[in-house]
């Protein structure tokens, strides 16, 4: 049997913990940014909506 | 409907991690031969089952996309994708972390491994791309057809352990699998599948709203170049 497997299993799940939580986080920060950017975007040119932009291409 | 998703899917995605992860990590027998090593297939098995359910959403969204053109199957090709990188590094890493108490390597050109490897990179240069076509349309159908070619690599992903002689060991069954070690393997699964939804979820809401900024502020189609 493997002895001294128990800190491979440790780095494998934390890196699976740690690297889920970091993805969460750049994707809310992500999320946070792009909401700025397109309440602003329909504030000064108004609001289209990707629905007319593919009734448009239908 | 938003506000159940929003809500449901992270709480069911982390009670599940929660609950497969103590499952796998305290409560399942010791493994014969692996020692405690083996319960990283708790966290590689379902990353990688997840990634090729990822990597398959975003060949059918981009086929989805080739014949009706909405966007909506675009944002969720690129959502996917991104994804599924995520989950098929994950996937290299674990395994790698695996391969060195048992294999004594971190990495071998092994076909399980190098079709991994190249199921991977090819997502990743599938985002690369999109990334460097500025034209909306343009971008969305040459990032599907790419979707579609390299989903070639996928089949070969599962079967090369059934085709080729590797190290990698052949999937396992409930047949083949000890009884006390099938259920957290089982909650894992579904703990990442919910992961894989919410994480989808989260990154189509930043694709619908940036493709929405581009669209607004571009020039008619007729005028626009690469």
């Amino acid at each position: 049997m493997i002895v001294g497997g128990e800190k491979f299993m440790w780095t494998a799940y934390a890196a699976t913990w740690g690297g889920m939580l970091l993805y969460l986080l750049s994707l809310l920060k992500r999320r946070r940014e792009t909401k700025a950017e397109h309440e602003l975007f329909i504030d000064t040119i108004g609001s289209q909506g990707l629905q007319e932009h593919d009734e448009g291409r239908s | 409907m938003r506000k159940l998703l929003d809500v449901g899917l992270p709480m069911v995605a982390l009670t599940l991690l929660v609950v497969g992860g103590y499952w796998g990590l305290f409560v399942a027998p010791t493994e014969r031969e692996m020692g405690e090593v083996y319960r990283i297939i708790y966290v590689h098995v379902p990353a990688a089952w997840v990634a090729m359910i990822a990597f398959t959403v975003t060949m059918i969204a981009s086929v989805t996309y080739l014949f009706n053109g909405r966007w909506g199957a675009d944002i969720l090709a690129e959502a996917s994708a991104e994804v599924g990188v995520f989950f098929s590094v994950l996937v290299l890493f674990t395994g790698s972390v695996w391969g060195k108490p048992t294999w004594g390597v971190y990495w071998t050109w092994d076909p399980r491994l190098t079709t991994a490897a190249i199921m991977t990179f090819s997502f990743a240069g599938y985002l690369a791309l999109r990334h460097f076509v500025d034209v909306p349309e343009k971008r969305a159908t040459w990032a599907a057809v790419t979707a579609v070619i390299i989903y070639v690599d996928i089949p070969l992903v599962w079967f090369s352990v059934k085709w080729w002689n590797t190290l990698h060991q052949v999937q396992s069954s409930p047949q083949t699998v000890s009884s006390e070690m099938v259920m957290p393997l089982r909650i894992s699964a579904f703990a990442f599948l919910f992961a894989y939804l919410f994480f989808t979820r989260l990154r189509h809401q930043i694709g619908r709203q940036r493709l929405d900024i581009e669209l607004g502020e571009l020039p008619p189609a007729g005028m626009r170049g690469v």
